[in-house]
């Protein structure tokens, strides 16, 4: 099974008239390029829109294609724990959501922040459900403080979205140190994802495109035409978030 | 519009110059560029030497810099020991070397009476993981096994490609108990991901340089000083002021200068911060 684990979807596009973050566009690309299942989330929390009305609108296209799609709900924890323990109730207790996103960067605080960000950890532990973290960008949203998060949490599920961005060598590091923290490998590139098979192993690797911001088939064809084994490829390219998400029984690996 | 006032603790010369009020604060610079290619002026000897007086170093830690305009190494490492030569009381050499083709460069600086080796992580040094483990690792055992410390120049003004904290990382997984020096952390927003590393690294000596003063503040109580050397990088920016800065962080006036003085000491001896952890091999 092919999952990519970081899609994104809009009520309205940037660009008024574009059907690029539509929910059918998104489907047909998945379509395109193989794709069994999106884990999608609303982005228009980060300019401007409140975690409800982003993540209704998640709710509103998993529904739409429920075989297809698995919603994250977008959790900002500058708004209070209170706000998130209902938010995440909501969407994970009601609604089946599979995980909680944050993007430190745009809301604003450290990810390691011990009282805004530790509790929604606890409440994602309790869930059991994984946490995907936007980091690329200095100071808020490090792989290192991602590090420090799963030091500090070691029963928390991490990933590292984009693999640090430009910081992809302190992912790999934080990564192999941490059990419990994996990296999302959207928008990068060959070098960097042939060094964190490396480095890291394929066990801990994720697909993820960031679609349709990038292109799905762009990460995807890298690793297919990578020299990692069949059942390696298909690690990363499925049965690492499966197993993350409880999609498949738990194996060694 | 009139001059600012300076500092308490200098005052102005009839010449113009900063001066430092008082002689018993004389503190060691740990980094000090020596043949800067963007500041000719300050090339020689003589303004080198006077600007220490000024800032009341009392002894600097030089490295020939003219090598990032060049490559040629050998040259600046020259320069330098040919300056050391003449004021040994103040001056400590430290070497830079092209981390490509270290050696047998690293042992025959060692051999010759250098202190260190710097890393230099730009400048066209792409230190990619693989390299680090290539290139870093080696020279930082040979410091080692003379009880030198590596001294790791980070993100300067921009950031270093890869990341800010997996190259000590990596070096501290080869060399779990080398004399690790990160210097050249002037990027404000790197400062997050240093301090978690300095948390997980109790043995981590970090070279503090201009920062905003209430980072800088937060910078020093959550190290604690006794892992801090101070690192101007004169001429790029006047080392009294960046004293006065970390003075100010610290709150501890003139006490400051021997505490430098002694962490630099250490540092020297390749010896971790004096309240690390009990695994240390110094417990003093």
């Amino acid at each position: 099974m092919i999952i990519d684990d970081h899609v994104h979807v809009h009520e309205w596009s940037f660009q008024k008239g574009d059907r690029e973050f539509e929910v059918d566009y998104v489907v047909e690309l998945m379509d395109e390029w193989d794709i069994d299942l999106s884990i999608i989330m609303d982005s228009l929390a980060y300019i401007g829109l409140d975690q409800r009305a982003s993540n209704d609108y998640t709710r509103e296209a998993v529904a739409a294609y429920p075989d297809r799609l698995l919603g994250f709900a977008n959790i900002k924890p500058p708004q209070g724990i209170a706000a998130c323990r209902d938010e995440m109730a909501r969407t994970i207790g009601d609604w089946g959501f599979r995980g909680i996103k944050l993007h430190p960067q745009v809301d604003r605080y450290p990810v390691n922040d011990r009282a805004l960000v530790h509790p929604v950890i606890e409440l994602a532990i309790s869930y059991d459900v994984p946490v995907w973290v936007h980091t690329g960008h200095q100071p808020n949203a490090t792989p290192t403080l991602m590090g420090a998060l799963a030091r500090d949490f070691p029963q928390a599920k991490l990933i590292i979205g984009h693999m640090g961005s430009g910081m992809f060598y302190d992912a790999m590091c934080m990564a192999k140190r941490y059990p419990n923290l994996y990296i999302d490998i959207s928008l990068q590139g060959g070098h960097a994802f042939g060094a964190a098979c490396e480095e890291v192993g394929p066990h801990k690797l994720i697909y993820g495109s960031d679609s349709p911001y990038a292109n799905p088939g762009s990460m995807k064809r890298i690793i297919e035409e990578s020299s990692l084994s069949e059942r390696d490829k298909a690690l990363v390219l499925g049965e690492n978030i499966a197993r993350l998400l409880h999609l498949v029984p738990v194996t060694a690996s | 519009m009139a001059a600012a006032a300076p500092p308490e603790h200098v005052s102005r010369g009839s010449d113009g110059a900063l001066r430092r009020n008082s002689d018993q604060a004389k503190w060691t610079d740990t980094s000090v560029c020596f043949g800067h290619p963007e500041y000719p002026a300050h090339a020689e000897t003589g303004p080198l030497l006077r600007a220490m007086d000024a800032a009341g170093i009392d002894q600097a830690w030089v490295f020939g810099y003219r090598a990032v305009a060049t490559h040629d190494f050998a040259a600046a490492n020259a320069s330098v020991r040919t300056l050391v030569a003449q004021h040994p009381d103040r001056l400590v050499p430290i070497g830079l070397v092209n981390p490509f083709h270290a050696f047998p460069a690293v042992e025959n600086l060692l051999d010759e009476g250098f202190k260190s080796i710097k890393i230099l992580t730009g400048w066209g040094n792409w230190l990619t993981i693989g390299n680090v483990r290539r290139v870093v690792v080696p020279i930082t055992q040979a410091l080692q096994r003379r009880s030198l410390h590596v001294s790791i120049a980070l993100e300067g003004n921009i950031p270093v490609t890869g990341g800010s904290t997996f190259l000590p990382l990596i070096v501290r997984e080869a060399c779990p108990d080398a004399c690790i020096v990160l210097d050249h952390c002037w990027l404000p927003s790197a400062w997050e991901d240093y301090l978690a590393l300095a948390e997980d690294d109790r043995n981590l000596w970090f070279t503090l340089h201009s920062l905003p003063q209430a980072l800088l503040t937060r910078v020093v109580r959550e190290l604690g000083l006794a892992r801090i050397v101070l690192g101007s990088w004169l001429p790029e920016t006047d080392p009294d002021l960046v004293y006065a800065q970390l003075q100010r962080a610290a709150g501890i006036g003139d006490g400051l200068a021997s505490v430098l003085r002694d962490n630099a000491a250490r540092v020297l001896q390749g010896l971790p911060p004096r309240h690390a952890t009990p695994t240390d091999k110094d417990t003093t």
